[in-house]
């Protein structure tokens, strides 16, 4: 896949799991920039040019989210209301991607916008093959409206 | 009556004297003869003098008549007897007159010269004093019959007015001066023997006899007889007399001037006009008196008529008062009488009941009680009221009567009969009995109902029970004089009030609330309260009822209760939390001994020998596994935590659906599914869905090594509930083992042999559990397994 400015944000905390990310990712030949960021405040952040991100263009959002649940400070579900909430991130594609399986988080996700979510399986091949998936689903397949300039 | 023997006495005196004075009269004419003085015997010199038969005569009447005012009736045969004689004297006198025969009946007691006083005729008795003595003999004959025969009386009366009223008129001719002449044949009366003859008629007349006559009591005025008729008998009387006299006059002038020219007519006249008169006026009179008489009688019937009229009346009242009514004689106190109502309240008919007496009809003991009321009555009592006496009826019923007996009595004040009203008060008298059972019930459950009872009546009198009592730890008497407001909880006062203040306003009949009341010692009681208010028809509230029941204790469990569900919640709450960290931070680290695992294996694999890569297999392997544990834990809390909606479950179909999952899973397996139809179950269809693909699925496990493999689903009965039951025919397992099946984590089988975690019975038995039901295991190693539970 060709190397692109489309980036993939990956919030997750866990470093393993990050890593582990990145490598079924690099396994699955995607290109692409990924940003990560190690809990919602440093997501929103990244995403509204705010903190360590002031000053980022804004004109460049992700292709695709990763979002865990469980996060330090503000968790996953909080980041998802707010880019929800707000004009600029509000279209943007937002894969719910956690260890959780409970029902509520999965009807809390959706309810607050998400595009999709997905266990992280604990075999290491079978969650290979989701993110093989989730790449060539949101990445090539998907459609996305053009982001429109606050 | 005082009156009447008043009266009796006066007629008495008066007949008396009016013979005293005719004795005078007459011994004096006799003096007269006797002595040949003309005046004492004529009391004029012109006049003629009384005749001596006329005399002895009026002497045995007249005494006749003293001898009758004493009214002794043995005094009345020889009245009778001188009645008949002088009678007899005035009939031989009126005979000769008629005949002409001298019979010479006026000188049977004077033998004195034809002229003794002159040439006249004088000292024989005129015709009219023989009419008139016949008359009055007759009368006086009759007076003493009055008693006996009826109009005797009558008869008697109006001939003595005829006889006195013919005296009148003698004495009036005299008076105004008319001549009298004498022959051979007329004589007229003397003047004091028609005035003897007046008074003997009156003295007759009001002579007092046993029974008053019509004519006299008409003239008295004493009977219904109306006063015009007394006029006319008196006055028809009294002309009668004076026409009689007059014509005797006038007559015995025309003889005078016939005498001399015609002596045959003259003597034919007075030969016959005079009787003849005698007779038509005498005839006049009893014509009058019979129609008189007559008339009486007929008001005699028309009172009888409504005396008999009146008794039909009083007949048909007594007949049909809607009450008992008996009379009984005084003497042996048997019934004489009995109505209607008496028939129906006792039984018997009136034939059976009259000639009887108490003893003869009811029972001995009721019998002496109506007796002794009887003699009570007689002895004095004039009415004796009973007010409630138990009676037997015929038909061995017994009744109650209100009885009020009365006596009757005669003139003389002696009872005559007993008239007993009875009025049935049987009906009353249950309603009584039943109100009095009804409020021996009421005060039964009132006083000893385990709960708190009060009641207030609207005048604010209060009644509790031993147990309102209890509860409050008041008296019944520190109550009376305490208001509820005081032993109530300052906060519930508002709330009670309210709650009482919609029940006098009508707008509810009971209310139940809950209510604290401080007792005595201070503790606070609660208690469930249910309040009743009764009102009379016309809806005004009579009394409030209230239980109370004391639920302190109930409350202090509840809000333990209350308490330990808080706990429960925050404890399921922390058990969510954990099972939230379980889920996605255990994961975590599975995850990366997976994960790098694989990568070891990937990028190091040749520097890896065979065993360092089983090793890492291995690992991974257990990685997987404690995932799966993790997630069979997760599954089996959330049946725990989970929420129940139970509604009708088709397991028929949950069973087919779950085979063909299974087949699914493993495509190359033949198992024989035999599931029955219409299987339903009313529970929580996830839960039961899963309940069922874990016992199919436990049993698609173990029959894994049997080529023939069955699986059945169907429920039969078992203690009048379903019991559902799935079979199979795989390896079984031991009964000794039994109650290891649903234990988490048990396993009767190696890993080995079939992979499991050991959660999947233990998750039915947990929703089996959830639905109170029972689970249990059946089986024999190597020939299979039957589950069944009910829920």
């Amino acid at each position: 896949m060709e190397d692109d400015q489309r980036t993939i944000l990956l919030v997750e905390d866990n470093p393993d799991d990050e890593l582990l990310t990145l490598r079924a990712l690099e396994e699955n030949k995607i290109k692409n920039t990924v940003v990560v960021a190690h809990d919602g405040v440093e997501a929103l952040e990244y995403l509204f040019g705010t903190g360590a991100y002031k000053g980022r263009d804004l004109s460049v959002m992700p292709q695709v989210i990763l979002l865990d649940i469980k996060l330090p400070r503000i968790d996953g579900l909080e980041v998802l209301r707010r880019l929800r909430a707000d004009q600029r991130t509000t279209l943007l594609p937002s894969v719910i991607l956690t260890s959780s399986r409970e029902e509520q988080d999965i009807i809390r996700g959706y309810k607050l916008g998400a595009n999709s979510y997905i266990r992280k399986p604990v075999d290491f091949d079978q969650f290979a093959e989701a993110v093989r998936q989730l790449g060539l689903y949101w990445l090539v397949l998907n459609e996305t409206p053009k982001p429109r300039r606050g | 009556m005082g009156s009447k023997h008043g009266s009796l006495r006066k007629g008495s005196f008066g007949a008396l004297l009016s013979g005293l004075v005719v004795l005078a009269i007459a011994a004096v004419a006799l003096a007269g003869w006797a002595t040949g003085r003309h005046l004492l015997a004529s009391m004029g010199d012109s006049f003629v003098p009384m005749a001596p038969d006329t005399a002895l005569s009026f002497i045995i009447l007249g005494l006749s008549l003293v001898l009758l005012s004493t009214c002794r009736q043995s005094y009345f045969r020889p009245i009778r007897y001188s009645a008949f004689l002088v009678a007899s004297i005035a009939t031989l006198r009126l005979v000769e007159s008629v005949s002409s025969i001298d019979l010479n009946v006026d000188r049977w007691l004077f033998r004195f010269p034809l002229d003794w006083f002159g040439p006249k005729q004088a000292g024989y008795m005129a015709v009219t004093s023989a009419a008139c003595s016949l008359c009055i003999s007759t009368s006086l004959f009759l007076t003493t019959m009055s008693g006996r025969k009826a109009n005797a009386g009558d008869i008697a009366d109006t001939l003595a007015i005829v006889a006195s009223s013919i005296g009148l008129g003698i004495v009036l001719v005299y008076a105004l001066g008319a001549p009298m002449h004498y022959s051979r044949t007329t004589i007229p009366m003397a003047l004091n023997t028609a005035v003897a003859f007046c008074v003997l008629g009156g003295g007759v007349l009001i002579v007092p006899t046993l029974q008053d006559s019509i004519v006299l009591s008409a003239l008295k005025g004493q009977r219904l007889v109306v006063p015009i008729d007394r006029k006319i008998l008196g006055g028809f009387g009294l002309v009668l007399g004076l026409v009689l006299s007059l014509s005797t006059v006038s007559y015995q002038t025309i003889c005078q001037f016939l005498e001399p020219s015609r002596p045959v007519i003259a003597s034919v006249t007075r030969a016959l006009i005079a009787p003849s008169l005698l007779l038509v006026s005498i005839m006049a009179v009893l014509t009058v008196t019979y129609f008189a008489v007559r008339r009486e009688l007929a008001q005699g019937h028309r009172i009888e008529a409504d005396g008999r009229k009146a008794k039909i009346f009083l007949d048909s009242i007594i007949e049909n008062v809607p009450a008992m009514i008996f009379v009984k004689d005084v003497r042996e106190l048997r019934f004489i009488r009995f109505n209607k109502a008496g028939e129906e309240i006792l039984g018997f008919s009136r034939e059976e009941m009259i000639g009887k007496n108490d003893y003869d009809l009811f029972p001995k003991e009721q019998a002496d009680l109506f007796t002794a009321k009887d003699r009570d009555l007689l002895a004095g009592n004039s009415v004796v009221d009973i007010p409630e006496e138990p009676i037997q009826t015929k038909h061995k019923e017994l009744r109650f009567i209100h009885t009020r007996k009365i006596a009757l009595k005669d003139d003389q004040g002696d009872s005559t009969h007993i008239i007993g009203i009875s009025e049935d008060i049987t009906q009353h008298k249950l309603a009584e009995e039943t109100i009095r059972e009804s409020e021996e019930k009421f005060r039964n459950v009132f006083e000893h109902s385990p709960i708190g009872n009060s009641l207030t009546t609207c005048d604010g009198t209060v009644r509790v029970n031993n147990e309102f009592c209890a509860l409050v730890g008041y008296s019944e008497e520190e109550l009376s004089t305490i208001d509820w407001r005081d032993i109530t909880h300052p906060d519930d006062i508002d709330e009670s009030q309210r709650v009482l203040s919609t029940l006098i306003a009508g707008e509810n009949d009971h209310a139940r609330y809950q209510k604290r009341y401080i007792h005595k010692s201070g503790k606070i009681v609660w208690a469930d309260v249910s309040a009743f208010l009764q009102k009379d028809k016309k809806g005004k509230p009579l009394f409030i009822v209230t239980s109370n029941n004391d639920i302190t204790e109930r409350k202090r469990a509840y809000e333990a209760l209350e308490l330990v569900n808080t706990q429960l919640e925050t404890a399921n709450k922390e058990l969510e939390s954990f099972s939230y960290s379980v889920s996605h931070d255990l994961r975590a680290p599975l995850r990366s001994i997976d994960g790098f695992s694989q990568a070891l294996l990937k990028d190091y694999n040749d520097n890896l020998d065979e065993t360092g890569k089983d090793f890492l297999r291995r690992v991974r392997a257990a990685s997987q596994k404690m995932a799966n544990l993790i997630d069979d834990l997760l599954k089996l809390s959330r049946i725990a935590r989970s929420e129940m909606h139970r509604e009708r479950v088709n397991l028929t179909m949950v069973a087919r659906e779950t085979a063909e999952e299974l087949q699914k899973t493993q495509p190359a397996r033949r198992v024989e599914f035999i599931i029955a139809d219409g299987v339903t179950a009313y529970g929580d269809p996830h839960l039961l869905r899963v309940g069922m693909e874990n016992l199919l699925g436990n049993s698609w496990k173990f029959t894994g090594k049997n080529p023939a493999a069955r699986i059945e689903f169907g429920a039969t009965h078992g203690d009048g509930r379903a019991v559902y039951y799935i079979r199979d025919n795989g390896v079984g397992f031991d009964m000794a083992y039994a109650d290891k099946l649903f234990g988490a984590f048990q396993r009767l089988h190696p890993n080995s042999e079939f992979e499991g975690t050991g959660i999947g019975l233990a998750t039915v038995q947990r929703i089996i559990h959830r639905h109170n039901g029972r689970v249990w295991a059946e089986g024999k190693i190597n020939e299979g397994a039957t589950f069944y539970f009910s829920l």
